[in-house]
């Protein structure tokens, strides 16, 4: 990164903080999750190196270094803080991360895209007559589970190709991926819907 | 020539920051001393505090041991557990628990619980804040004088926002700043991890007096890193020593009349009597569980052994380690990916709890350290990194519980899930519905359940000075910050004019602002009262010493003095002995200087008749 | 920067300066060190050695410095000089070290 710290000058690993001096910034509303954790806008993110920097970060953002320094300085550190801890959310959940990628790049939103194909839909309603009838750790239920995580990973497969690399902002395959994204969050629900009735309550 | 340091001066006291375990059953003070925590003590002894409030007829309150010491003779005032009722409205309350209370509980206009004793009525927050003063009292004995104004304090991982404002209030109506509130499974793996040095995953199960709590740690680096909470507010030793509580009530049904249970002195000393039976418990095959109350026609003794005691244990058991599993969930692990267990709370040494935890986690729990302290010295640690002395130490925290809003409908939508790492924020954009509305009611939600109904309500909160615009326009930003002590603070800004909403808010189980400010001053004109008090005390007792040296020496006076002198010291002894008796400050010392002043011809007098004395070979006392 | 020097101060400096033939240039270094359960403490001298990090500030004459990492601590003290019954020499005064919620329109529920 180019950036420099406002107050001594050093390099910046991130805009939330300089790891030179310790001061803190003020980054403008709203900040690239990757910006936050200094790297360049990818699909594939090293789970380690986002953790290992998750840890770095926090050490010079988290309010208990700040706890002397004043109202106005612990706010700040405060709303570091949680913008790290809001980008480190992203960056770890694969399709949270796809989403965020494919809103840079100006795809369509989740809302732009009309209605899922009938025949996906016609698939979901089955899924839910399944989570209706189905009593917690049947034949039917755990055949199901086992239907949706392959489909899920399928999806994800398919999203983190497309992703990889980059495609041209606004490109044609931007609308394919949204679809796949979209398609997840159906999934996704289904299989929250299975572990919560298993859960213990 | 370098550098050449010139010395400070130092104007203020230097600052000290204790860490606090605010108990149900105790409470500890501890410091960062000589780069480890350490438990402050007094007289040789841990300063650990009996979390327990006794007032007397006069209001006077006293807090500890002394308040312990009378919780058999006088039960309806001394008020004990009351960390169970922070945050708490009265219909949220266990029927079955207040039934066991020997003192007495009622509402407020707003359903907050209150305590109400010698016709006086106190929030739980108050009672909390009698408990702080007096451990940062022992801690400033503790510390040669040194005055405690700063606190890291503890509270279950599990506590709710109300809970934990609760807490913050009752430290601010004790005169003390709070540095940091911090999840006590959070401070004790830091305690831990500190003491033994170890890293990987460590499962902390924390069953104290009155809450349950179990945290998933990575511990890496010195990074603290809590993967997952789950716990239980309502869970604790407690509800064992009402399980034995209910086997007495069993011996006795039928013996005894019934309103015999809602005798205080019965309520208090069933307590006692199951408190004492469970810790012999702890150690013995069995114990005897026996109470004798002759004036109420009670008399009841009967053997509990281990075994039937771990059968009432189980159930309880049971429910902590559902908490442990759905903790392990959260985390995505396995009880066998734990590499450690540490125990906290006294009510981990029940030997049925560590042979269930050691069960389910396959692995024999740590006890290296006490499950008493272990929590104040986390806090201790926890008061050093905030000192800000080194950051090698990052306590990296999650919030238990889900938050949200009531949307439309009565369902609650979740705005932050549980287990995420605080500070963490949510901005949501709102907007009207109705041209030209001006505000907009918000209903905030704590809670895992789907419906508003079924989660805990927070407060609600209003945003007013919208400015009038057709509907749908306004696009009101609210931000809602779940900050390093877990609390949440919510702002609001109307994004599409720049105006700034205001807000209004209503805590639906806590203490409003006001509230708070009007507990402040009442307690700081109860602090002059003390004062005043104390004063008037120490005048009458000196008074009593003038008037006893004074009367001895009445004949020498006679003697010695002119009539005037003499007249003066009859007037003032007069009036003396009447100010014994008065409750007015001005008066007693008004009472005190004269007889002072008037004293002192006689006083001459005497100290002259000492010299003679002393020359002529006489001793002082013969004076 | 905003590290205050009061006039009091600067005339004690100038003073010592001059009596203790100093070097040009030499800069009154304030600071902060170590840390403990009772805090942080305040460290002052005189340096003839400025960092390329250092925050410096001139004012008649002075020249006042402080590391990046202490600046953060004393961003917004002010170095004075006493002479009273409670002793002779310098003293940092924080006037915004009481708490105040600067946050305007916020609550907590």
């Amino acid at each position: 990164m180019d950036a420099v710290c406002p107050s001594c000058g050093a390099g910046l690993e991130t805009p939330l903080a300089c790891g030179a001096c310790g001061v803190l910034m003020l980054p403008e509303d709203p900040v690239c999750p990757f910006a936050i954790f200094g790297l360049a806008p990818g699909f594939e993110v090293d789970r380690g190196d986002l953790k290992s920097r998750l840890r770095r970060f926090t050490r010079l953002v988290h309010p208990d270094f700040f706890a002397l320094e004043g109202e106005e300085t612990l706010a700040k550190a405060e709303h570091n803080n949680a913008l790290l801890n809001e980008a480190y959310g992203v960056l770890s959940d694969e399709a949270r991360r796809a989403n965020q990628l494919l809103e840079g790049l100006g795809g369509p939103s989740e809302k732009d895209l009309g209605s899922m194909p009938q025949a996906f839909l016609m698939e979901v309603m089955e899924w839910n007559e399944v989570l209706e009838d189905a009593a917690p750790g049947s034949p039917e239920l755990l055949e199901l589970e086992r239907e949706l995580t392959e489909q899920r990973d399928r999806l994800a497969a398919e999203v983190g190709a497309a992703l990889t690399p980059l495609p041209q902002p606004g490109g044609e395959s931007l609308a394919g991926i949204r679809q796949s994204l979209n398609a997840r969050r159906y999934v996704d629900r289904a299989l929250g819907r299975i572990s919560a009735g298993s859960a213990p309550s | 020539m370098g550098y050449i340091e010139l010395e400070v001066l130092e104007d203020q006291p230097k600052r000290v920051v204790i860490g606090i375990d605010l108990g149900t059953t105790n409470s500890l003070p501890a410091i960062w001393k000589d780069g480890r925590p350490e438990v402050l003590e007094v007289e040789g002894e841990p300063a650990l505090i009996p979390s327990v409030v006794h007032v007397s007829g006069e209001g006077t309150a006293v807090v500890g041991r002394a308040a312990r010491a009378r919780s058999m003779d006088d039960p309806a005032h001394t008020i004990h557990s009351i960390k169970r009722f922070m945050g708490r409205s009265l219909d949220e309350l266990d029927e079955a628990v207040l039934g066991r209370l020997p003192y007495q509980v009622s509402q407020t206009e707003r359903g907050l619980v209150q305590v109400e004793v010698a016709g006086k009525r106190f929030t739980p927050q108050e009672i909390s804040a009698l408990i702080l003063r007096e451990v940062a009292a022992q801690a400033s004995v503790a510390m040669g004088g040194a005055e405690v104004l700063s606190a890291v304090i503890t509270v279950p991982a599990y506590f709710d926002d109300a809970q934990r404002q609760a807490t913050r209030d009752a430290a601010r109506l004790a005169g003390l700043e709070v540095l940091r509130i911090v999840n006590e499974p959070t401070a004790a793996s830091l305690a831990y991890g500190l003491d033994q040095k170890e890293e990987g995953t460590v499962a902390v199960y924390d069953l104290g007096g009155g809450t349950f709590d179990v945290s998933i740690l990575s511990i890496e680096d010195g990074v603290f890193q809590v993967l997952s909470t789950n716990g239980d507010t309502s869970l604790g030793g407690d509800d064992l020593d009402a399980a034995l509580v209910d086997l007495l009530r069993g011996e006795l049904e039928g013996t005894v009349d019934g309103s015999v249970f809602e005798e205080p002195a019965f309520r208090q000393a069933a307590r006692l009597a199951a408190e004492k039976a469970k810790i012999a418990l702890s150690r013995d095959p069995a114990a005897d569980l026996a109470i004798s109350l002759p004036e109420l026609g009670v008399n009841v003794r009967r053997t509990v052994t281990r075994e039937e005691f771990d059968g009432l244990a189980a159930p309880l058991i049971e429910r902590s380690l559902r908490c442990c599993e759905r903790a392990l969930k959260d985390a995505e692990l396995e009880p066998g990916d734990v590499d450690e267990v540490v125990l906290v709370g006294g009510s981990t040494r029940v030997p049925r709890v560590r042979a269930e935890v050691e069960r389910f986690f396959g692995r024999a729990p740590h006890t290296e350290l006490d499950p008493d302290q272990v929590v104040a010295l986390g806090a201790a640690a926890q008061a050093e990194v905030l000192m800000g002395s080194s950051r090698d130490i990052l306590l990296m925290d999650v919030t238990p519980l889900s938050l949200g809003l009531e949307t439309m409908g009565g369902a609650a939508e979740k705005l932050i899930q549980r287990n995420s790492r605080i500070p963490c924020s949510v901005k949501e954009g709102f907007t009207t519905y109705a041209d030209n509305q001006s505000a907009i009611d918000f209903h905030v939600l704590q809670g895992e359940r789907e419906l508003a109904a079924d989660c805990r309500s927070l407060g609600r909160f209003k945003l007013t000075g919208i400015p009038p615009m057709p509907a749908g326009l306004p696009r009101v930003g609210v931000k809602f910050h779940l900050d390093a002590d877990g609390i949440l603070t919510v702002s609001a800004k109307e994004e599409s004019t720049g105006a700034s909403a205001s807000i209004e808010v209503k805590p639906s189980h806590g203490l409003t602002e006001d509230e708070v400010s009007a507990m402040l001053e009442a307690s700081l004109e109860n602090a002059q009262k003390d004062f005043e008090e104390r004063r008037r005390v120490d005048l009458i007792a000196e008074i009593g010493i003038m008037l006893r040296h004074a009367t001895a020496n009445l004949a020498v006076a006679e003697e010695r003095l002119d009539r005037e002198s003499m007249e003066d010291l009859r007037e003032a002894i007069a009036s003396a002995k009447e100010a014994q008796s008065s409750n007015e400050l001005d008066l007693v010392q008004t009472a005190r200087d004269t007889l002072d002043r008037a004293t002192m011809p006689l006083a001459t007098v005497l100290m002259d008749s000492v010299v003679k004395e002393a020359v002529s070979g006489k001793k002082l006392g013969d004076v | 920067m905003a590290i205050g020097i009061t006039e009091r101060a600067k005339s004690e400096v100038t003073r010592i300066l001059a009596d203790q033939n100093m070097p040009d240039g030499t800069a009154l270094r304030v600071g902060v060190k170590g840390g403990g359960c009772s805090g942080f403490s305040y460290t002052l001298g005189f340096d003839d050695e400025i960092r390329a990090t250092d925050q410096i500030k001139e004012e008649d004459g002075i020249k006042v410095v402080c590391d990046p990492k202490s600046f953060l601590y004393l961003n917004g003290t002010v170095v004075d000089f006493e002479e009273s019954l409670m002793g002779r020499g310098f003293k940092f005064t924080n006037p915004n070290a009481s708490k105040s919620c600067g946050c305007g329109e916020s609550f907590s529920v």
